[in-house]
């Protein structure tokens, strides 16, 4: 997989242009929920649960896949096991250092929850677990919380949380890293029913939604359709004094099968010697999460909690344990586990289903193998714990409250949203692969543009995305708006919040909290020679320097001494001759450059700083030529020039080789270097020696310095 | 001032309308590109509508409120201006301020209904100007529509009340905030402001000076000295009454004193007394989310919600309280001003026994009996001082210590005899011209949400005309009230209810005989719910909190069958136990009824009696607020460009403006602090968009620095891309391909001249300081550039002096290394 990925980032040498979808688990599978997503350089893990179907290290989503280290923040969508419960594991034994996210009820329930699990897990026959209640507690601490509609910036990457509906606190994230938006559904239903509102439909259009397959192509029937029968069932059967029993998951829709009685019984007068027991600790100790997160519920019940909490149920109590259950009558009792494979629930069934008035609802999903997927099967007798064989005479109903949504759903709200990508997770591949291609035909007739994926586990799906980065111009820059081929130039300034801004540099006091700095330098030469000789080898040196006209300007007052001459160089550098103290007896005046450092003007300066030094040391008589020379060029008389040319190239001549000699008359030069006579023509070039190799050495001393009369341009520094 | 005057459309516009340079209530408008935001509206406890006048002339121009806090001052005036006045338009508060704002007010009406024929507004009115409401979520972005396109809304933590918010409004990326009375500290239920994290150089910030120049003290000692008080007087045999507000920083308090009181195992009652006791602790009970994690931690296991308080007794009135056992006690009772409600009744009934105590726990509002105390009571002690110090004189001075002040009580009454009579014949002429003018009134308002409120106001305007003195609390008899009361009655689960009622035959009976054939095949009641198309296995995956083989229960106990045949005793104890579920929620209900004026003709009778003040008072700052110099420090770090200074006195604003100026002084900053009325313009930015093409963003190389990441960039203009979402103008790499020109020139930071020491001696170069300059190596100088120094671009920086050397070069080098060069 990486493979492939490398090959696109060569192919187009930009790889922030990919996102890259790679789920670790959920993949054509349901269970350990770990979906990964990387762009732009961040890396986001979406959920991070446990496989049901398997035990210990096997049941956790495949990490190895990738270095968990890069891994930015990790958002949890809610708290079913499949979507939570490796949490501790990634945060306590891994080299994950990201943050981790969850809403305030998820958070709550989910600590309540994975301490279950800690404990089953080590009790499960496989020896340690995965974790201790130490690394869950550690995790917990570290977990942060998001409000639904709140948008969180964990640098870079901007997270919002929406309402899932589900379970209490589900949620779905959009993430946004760089101008790309992905959407998250995790687990979501878009019907409301009693206490959880239906999913937010997010308002920004996301580019990619990753979307839950559970029920495929599948239809619910409609909630009051379901509702109704499940009262009848529950009210028939305690009329003709029966017992009812409802195995349920403890947390989610027990909750909502817990309003439901609540309710009727509440306009049921007749009923109230009927108690309801509800039997699961674990449901006990989080109704005070449900209880205190009203607000994430649904309309309905809010406007129930103006009057009273409607979590504070007056017909359900609560079962502490076995022994506080009296079992003299008609009554309804919740109890876990949902599929009667043990635990209270299985003792309650054994105990009861030999009598035709008793009546047993199956409201969540019967999985095969378990006895309550037996049992829907109307046998005549069923096999106790003890092997016994007893005849099975009550009644047997199945009734669906599942909160995910079917077909219909994810359509329109993919329709709604009108993502072009589409990522199929959490599903059996055979669902997945009709829902893929039910979903591709609706965007085909509608004329949708829509691609969808159904990846396996540790398959990644690249989908192109070119995020556009725009910046807005401000200060002085943005007096006016830039027109087609204009310049802009400036400081790109990225705030935390994520904006960017162009600005000039003078500018950034007004708009952020950073200070231009500077480094005004001065830096003084002793000099030793008549300034008006380093002038002219400046002036020779920068042409188009700013004063070139007006070399020697004496300005007495930006002086630092008072008095001195000062020569700009540019816009950058200034030089400041300071001559020697008449009573100081010191034969050299001071040269002083000055100017604000950065690199251009520290090239600027280190140049005049060479230039002076070389000046320095040029041998004597030479720049009395080179005045003349200058003269001569600017009175446009070029043969004194020429003459004053010849002069300087004899001195340099002189100074390198020893006496030379000049003949005005014919252009020729003479030099004598340890016998050997040299004859040179410095306007031809041409060098005449016995020596080769001296004459090699002339010959370069004379092209460099030709080289040098020609002055350089930094009229542009 | 016109929404499209010349300068209004473009600009930005702030115009304070009430609480400028004192304490007053706070109002004040805000202009953002012809949207007008009111942001608070808050009121006072005289109930002067004079005071809102320059509201009520801006009333039209008002597109949306704003409201940051819950309590009077902040929102008092939303029922007056929506029920009196028309104001209809959206109201955007947190939603806490929504519920505990609604309970604040009707706590208000309650009380003043209580002693006086109040008609500033009514029931319905706080109900149709909460109706207006739309709560919102912390961080929650809100992009706002219609005229206000292109505007963007978020709250965020502001600290001091639950809820309380900071609002942020966006448009065109820059940002106008306003946070008035925030509070840094982490306190018992909430977590401190994110002011400081949130915002970075704002173009606008709209702030308050209240605290500038208060220094809090720390908070475990403030606290510990109000608890000894309090424990103090209680031992003393004396009660303590603690005036508190209704929803706000009473929450703070119950946590305080109710962790005290676990701790020490106190016996005295603790109560509060509040119209809203009871529904105030259940919005908190459901609103943790809103509050300080660690407070939640706990929940979800320990089953603890923090306000299920064990030791705190509610009570809804005076009769309540009078079932308490008799003896010392602590009462929180509203209104914090004792203007009225039950704070004022205990006042004038303990104020005279020396043992009890009178406990502030905020500042009193200007002209309130509360103030009059506490400078009474300040008074007194000076007085007491000064005469400890002529000690001859202490005796005959204590027998004539004691001050008094003359107070009306006042009570409502039940009509009796001829008056009732009259009033009758009075309210069924009322009922009648109330009924026309709504019938007149509903006929013309087409707008059915409006229907009610206009109605309201035909009614009161009625009530006015005819009623005189007398008036029932529930007069407006013609107007269909939707929900009379704060809580309770307001509305049934109806609707849900409708759903199962269908189970019943008509005559009522359940319906036995729908029990289906279970006969079916597996497959059947496989799809009974849902449709599972053929060859699906698991439609979906079974969650179990409780793995096989569950024989012990989560105490460790052993799951035995024979234990669900039990003593007949045990299932008592569950029966019993909803029995007192049951009769509390009783309690509840008759505390609601108690609350509630009863609904017969009444009339206020008023009698003025004196008071004298023996009661210890005293006063604690627990109004969670930050202090003058946290909010210096924090206002430094926001750093707004512009900075509008409100809410507080003349002299806190004075010093807090000036601390500003000069706090921000290299930031280039304005510091503004309006008198009433008097317009602010903040000039707009005038500024572009660019796309930042990939050529170019390959070229640049970002710095990091601080919460910046910079670069240098260069580029030219040109059209915008195919297929560009924005369809902006894009910013291409210069054509001369000389991208690194300007590159280096930048400097960046401010450097200390002893971190620079440090660097130098890090490369082995000695360094010392002389006369405030760095002599490095001996001859190269490093000082700091003088302020304002030539060539413009404000002071800093450095100056590097000395003579042509090479360790000149070392030590330029290092130098750099201390800037971040762009």
């Amino acid at each position: 997989m990486a493979s492939l990925l490398e090959k696109r980032k060569a192919a187009d040498g930009n790889q922030e242009a990919i996102v890259q979808v790679l789920p670790l688990g959920a993949g054509q599978e349901v269970g350990r929920s770990c979906i990964i997503v990387k762009y732009g350089g961040k890396t986001v893990m979406l959920d991070c649960g446990v496989h049901p179907g398997f035990y210990g290290l096997a049941s956790l989503p495949f990490f190895d896949e990738i270095d968990l280290a890069e891994v930015d923040a990790m958002l949890v969508t809610h708290f079913h096991l499949d979507h939570c419960a490796a949490v501790p594991y990634v945060t306590g034994h891994t080299n994950f250092k990201g943050r981790v996210l969850m809403t305030h009820p998820t958070k709550a329930i989910v600590h309540t929850l994975l301490k279950d699990f800690v404990k089953v897990s080590k009790g499960g026959g496989t020896g340690e677990g995965l974790y201790t209640e130490r690394d869950l507690d550690a995790a917990m601490e570290r977990t942060e919380v998001i409000d639904f509609q709140q948008t969180l910036d964990l640098g870079g990457i901007r997270v919002t949380a929406y309402r899932a509906g589900h379970v209490l606190g589900a949620a779905m994230f959009m993430v946004e890293i760089g101008g790309m938006r992905l959407l998250y559904t995790g687990d979501y239903s878009r019907i409301p029913d009693r206490h959880m509102p239906a999913a937010d439909l997010p308002e920004q259009r996301p580019h990619i939604v990753v979307v839950e397959s559970t029920y495929g192509v599948s239809r619910h029937l409609p909630r009051e359709e379901r509702e109704q029968r499940f009262v009848q069932r529950i009210h028939a059967a305690v009329a003709r004094g029966g017992r009812v029993l409802l195995p349920v998951v403890a947390l989610g829709r027990a909750q909502e099968l817990l309003l439901i009685l609540e309710e009727y019984w509440e306009r049921h007068p007749e009923l109230h010697g009927v108690p309801i027991y509800q039997a699961s600790g674990l449901a006990r100790r989080a109704i005070s999460v449900y209880q205190a997160y009203i607000e994430m519920m649904n309309d309905d019940i809010k406007r129930a909690f103006t009057v009273a909490n409607p979590f504070h149920f007056k017909h359900i109590s609560h079962l502490k344990s076995a022994a506080h259950f009296d079992d003299v009558g008609p009554c309804v009792v919740m109890a876990t586990p949902s599929m009667l494979q043990s635990g209270v629930s299985r003792e309650l069934f054994e105990a009861w289903c030999e009598d035709p008035r008793n009546c047993v609802i199956i409201a969540d999903f019967a999985v095969q193998g378990t006895l309550a997927r037996d049992i829907l099967g109307n046998p005549s007798e069923v096999m106790t714990r003890n092997g016994v064989k007893v005849p099975l005479r009550m009644q047997v109903d199945a009734i669906s409250f599942s909160a995910h949504a079917d077909f219909p759903q994810t359509s329109e709200f993919l329709d709604a949203l009108q993502p072009p990508h589409v990522v199929l997770v959490h599903g059996e591949a055979t669902e997945m692969g009709r829902l893929k291609k039910a979903l591709e035909q609706h965007a085909a007739a509608l004329n949708i543009p829509r691609t969808l994926y159904m990846p396996k586990v540790t398959q990644a799906v690249l989908i192109e995305h070119h995020a556009e980065c725009t910046a807005k111009v401000v200060g002085r820059l943005g007096q006016k708006a830039a027109a087609v081929g204009a310049g802009v130039r400036g400081l790109l300034v990225q705030s935390r919040g994520g904006g960017s801004t162009v600005m000039h540099h003078d500018d950034l006091p007004r708009f952020t909290k950073l200070h231009p700095g500077r480094v005004v330098q001065r830096q003084a030469m002793p000099l030793h020679r008549p300034f008006t000789e380093v002038r002219l080898a400046l002036e020779m040196m920068f042409e188009g320097t700013q004063g070139t006209g007006d070399l020697g300007r004496v300005n007495a007052t930006s002086s630092p001494t008072g008095k001195g001459q000062v020569l700009r160089i540019g816009d950058a550098v200034t030089l400041t001759y300071q001559p020697p103290e008449p009573g100081s007896g010191s034969s050299g005046g001071q040269a002083i450059l000055e100017w604000c450092g950065g690199s251009d003007a520290d090239m600027v300066a280190d140049a005049a700083v060479a230039v002076v030094l070389q000046a320095a040391g040029q041998p004597p008589g030479l720049p009395a030529i080179e005045v003349l020379r200058h003269k001569a060029l600017a009175a446009g008389d070029s043969e004194a020039a020429e003459r004053a040319e010849l002069g300087i190239v004899t001195a340099l001549l002189g100074a390198q080789f020893g006496p030379a000699r000049v003949d005005a008359d014919q252009g020729l030069i003479f030099v004598e270097v340890d016998g050997q006579h040299v004859v040179i023509n410095p306007k031809g070039g041409s060098v005449q020696c016995a020596h080769a190799a001296l004459r090699g050495r002339v010959e370069k001393a004379l092209e460099r310095m030709h080289a040098a009369l020609q002055p350089c341009d930094v009229s542009d520094i | 001032m016109a929404a499209d005057g010349s300068g209004g459309a473009t600009g930005v516009r702030f115009v304070p309308l009430l609480g400028v340079h004192s304490r007053q209530p706070l109002s004040f408008l805000l202009e953002i590109e012809g949207f007008t935001f009111l942001l608070d509206c808050g009121w006072n406890d005289a109930y002067d509508t004079l005071l809102l006048q320059p509201i009520v002339d801006v009333l039209p121009q008002i597109d949306a409120v704003l409201l940051s806090h819950s309590d009077l001052a902040h929102l008092g005036a939303l029922p007056y201006l929506v029920g009196r006045r028309g104001l209809a338009v959206p109201v955007y508060a947190t939603s806490p301020v929504h519920k505990m704002g609604q309970m604040v007010m009707y706590d208000q009406y309650l009380s003043r209904q209580a002693v006086s024929d109040f008609d500033v507004f009514n029931l319905d009115d706080i109900d149709s100007a909460f109706a207006l409401m739309q709560p919102l979520r912390y961080q929650q972005n809100l992009t706002l529509g219609g005229k206000g396109a292109g505007i963007e809304l978020t709250p965020f933590a502001a600290g001091h009340l639950l809820g309380g918010a900071v609002w942020r409004i966006r448009k065109g990326g820059e940002d106008y905030v306003y946070a008035v009375d925030y509070n840094h500290r982490k306190e018992r239920h909430l977590s401190g402001t994110v002011l400081e994290a949130a915002f970075q150089r704002p173009a606008l910030l709209i702030t308050d000076a209240c605290n500038a120049l208060q220094t809090a003290p720390e908070r475990p000692g403030k606290e510990q000295q109000l608890l000894d008080s309090v424990m103090a007087t209680l031992r003393g045999d004396g009660s303590v009454l603690v005036p508190v507000d209704t929803a706000g920083r009473l929450l703070e308090l119950v946590l305080l004193l109710e962790r005290y009181w676990a701790e020490h195992r106190l016996t005295y009652p603790l109560v509060l007394l509040s119209a809203m006791a009871y529904s105030t602790l259940e919005f908190a009970k459901s609103q943790l989310e809103w509050m300080n994690e660690a407070l939640v931690r706990n929940l979800g296991h320990a089953r603890d919600n923090p306000f299920s308080t064990r030791f705190l007794k509610l009570c809804s009135s005076r009769e309540e309280l009078s079932h308490l056992p008799r003896g010392p006690k602590l009462v929180m009772a509203t209104l914090p001003s004792l203007d009225a409600g039950f704070s004022r009744q205990l006042f004038i009934d303990w104020a005279g026994n020396p043992r009890n105590a009178v406990v502030f726990v905020a500042a009193a509002e200007e002209g309130t009996l509360a103030e009059h105390v506490q400078q009474v009571a300040a008074a007194t002690q000076q007085q007491q001082q000064q005469q400890q110090q002529q000690a001859q004189q202490q005796a005959q001075q204590q027998a004539q210590g004691a001050p008094t002040m003359q107070l009306v009580r006042s009570r409502r009454v039940p009509l009796e005899g001829q008056e009732l009579e009259d009033h009758l014949a009075a309210q069924q002429g009322e009922q009648e011209a109330a009924a026309a003018a709504a019938a007149a009134a509903e006929a013309a308002e087409e707008r059915r949400q409006m229907a009610v409120d206009a109605a309201a106001a035909a009614a009161a305007k009625a009530d006015g005309g005819g009623g005189g003195g007398l008036m029932s609390p529930r007069a407006s008899g013609s107007v269909p009230r939707a929900n009379s009361l704060a809580i309770g009655h307001l509305h049934s689960r109806r609707g849900a209810a409708a759903v199962v009622g269908q189970v019943l035959a008509p005559d009522g009976q359940p319906v036995e005989q729908l029990r289906e054939p279970s006969s079916t095949a597996a497959e059947a009641c496989l799809v009974e719910g849902f449709e599972v198309p053929r060859g699906a296995v698991r439609p979906m995956f079974p969650f179990e909190d409780e793995w096989e083989h569950v024989s012990h229960d989560e105490y460790g106990a052993g799951l035995d069958l024979a234990d669900f045949n039990a003593a007949e005793s045990t299932g008592k104890q569950v029966m019993n136990l909803a029995k007192v579920m049951e009769s509390e929620m009783a309690a509840e209900a008759e505390a609601e009824e108690a609350g509630a004026p009863p609904d017969l003709p009444t009339k206020v009778e008023s009698e003025t009696i004196t008071v004298t003040l023996r009661a210890r008072v005293l006063q604690f700052d627990f109004d969670g607020l930050s202090d003058g110099r946290s909010m210096r420090t924090m206002l430094a770090h926001v750093a707004p460009r512009t900075c509008i200074l409100v809410h507080g006195s003349a002299a806190a604003t004075d010093a807090m403006a000036a601390h500003l100026r000069h706090d921000l002084a290299g930031l280039l900053a304005t510091v503004h602090t309006p008198t009433a009325g008097q317009a602010v313009e903040v000039a707009a930015e005038p500024s572009y968009s660019l796309v930042l093409s990939d050529e170019l963003m390959a070229g640049v190389r970002l710095h990091r620095i601080g919460d910046y990441q910079l670069a240098w960039l260069e580029g030219g203009v040109g059209p915008p891309a195919d297929g560009s979402e924005s369809q902006l103008p894009q910013l291409l790499p210069a054509a001369g391909a000389a991208g690194e020109a300007g590159y280096g020139g930048v400097f960046i930071g401010d450097v200390r001249l002893s971190e620079l020491k440090q660097a130098l001696a890090a490369v082995g170069i000695a360094s010392e300081f002389h006369a405030g300059a760095l002599y490095c190596a001996g001859h190269v100088v490093v000082k700091r550039r003088a302020d304002g120094a030539e060539e413009g671009g404000g002071g800093g920086g450095l100056v590097l002096e000395g003579a042509l050397s090479e360790d000149y070069y070392r030590i330029r080098e290092v130098v750099y290394g201390q800037y971040h060069i762009c």
